[in-house]
């Protein structure tokens, strides 16, 4: 038990939940990425977290990798464009904007929530410091 | 030598630290697949020493929380856990002011 662990594990769900919204960045700027038919679809970024012992604290979330979705993607028809195949399908990536602003909602909220244990934890040490004051 | 107040607020503030510990680590794995929420419970164990007369381990138990989980596994609540944490917080202020005003009354005692 080292001082001021609170810090450590909100701290990492912080991390978690921005490495999720980097994520999550990532799929929105590649929503219309348009691959050629013979090369893969842009994949989903997923991030997967699980329950840690964070630097010793006792607790915290790590994030233990990151998986790609579906790079077969979803076929397009679109004769014009240059990338298209003697059928006049391209790839399109295998995901949904809403799916995606749903989750950086999610992910939003999430790191506000640690962000406001950061400041509950920081006034409790800051009560504990004027113990015989 | 131990004032017996004296020592059941210094178990207090370690039991709210403690809970606080767990409060922090429910809200890092809010979303995390499978993590159940935890609880810190000091107050059966400080009140079995307050009571009785026996001598009592002065030690936090942690209890995993039984509510029903979402569709990943997991059931933290944020709502519960905000509450606790500010709940925690102000009995947390509320120990140390009250450590505070025992070491005032020590200070008077010895006449500085």
């Amino acid at each position: 038990m080292g001082i001021f662990n609170d810090f450590k594990i909100s701290g990492s769900g912080m991390y978690a939940y921005r490495k999720w919204m980097d994520a999550l960045s990532d799929n929105i700027a590649n929503i219309n990425t348009i691959n050629p038919y013979d090369q893969a679809a842009f994949q989903e970024r997923f991030v997967q977290v699980q329950s840690a012992d964070v630097a010793g604290s006792g607790g915290g979330v790590a994030v233990t990798s990151v998986k790609y979705g579906n790079g077969e993607g979803r076929l397009r028809f679109d004769p014009t464009n240059p990338d298209a195949n003697d059928q006049g399908y391209v790839r399109s990536p295998d995901m949904d904007l809403s799916d995606q602003m749903t989750n950086l909602i999610l992910a939003q909220r999430g790191y506000q929530a640690n962000a406001s244990a950061v400041e509950r934890a920081r006034s409790m040490y800051e009560a504990a410091l004027n113990l015989g004051k | 030598m131990t004032d017996p107040i004296q020592a059941a607020i210094q178990y207090s503030l370690h039991g709210l630290s403690d809970r606080q510990h767990t409060t922090s680590n429910n809200i890092a794995n809010i979303q995390t697949p499978g993590y159940l929420a935890q609880q810190t419970d000091f107050e059966t164990s400080l009140r079995q020493a307050l009571g009785g007369g026996q001598s009592v381990a002065l030690d936090p138990t942690h209890l995993t929380s039984t509510a029903e989980t979402n569709t990943n596994g997991n059931n933290v609540n944020l709502d519960n856990e905000t509450m606790t944490a500010i709940d925690t917080e102000l009995r947390y202020q509320a120990m140390v002011d009250a450590m505070n005003t025992k070491f005032k009354m020590l200070k008077s005692a010895i006449g500085s």
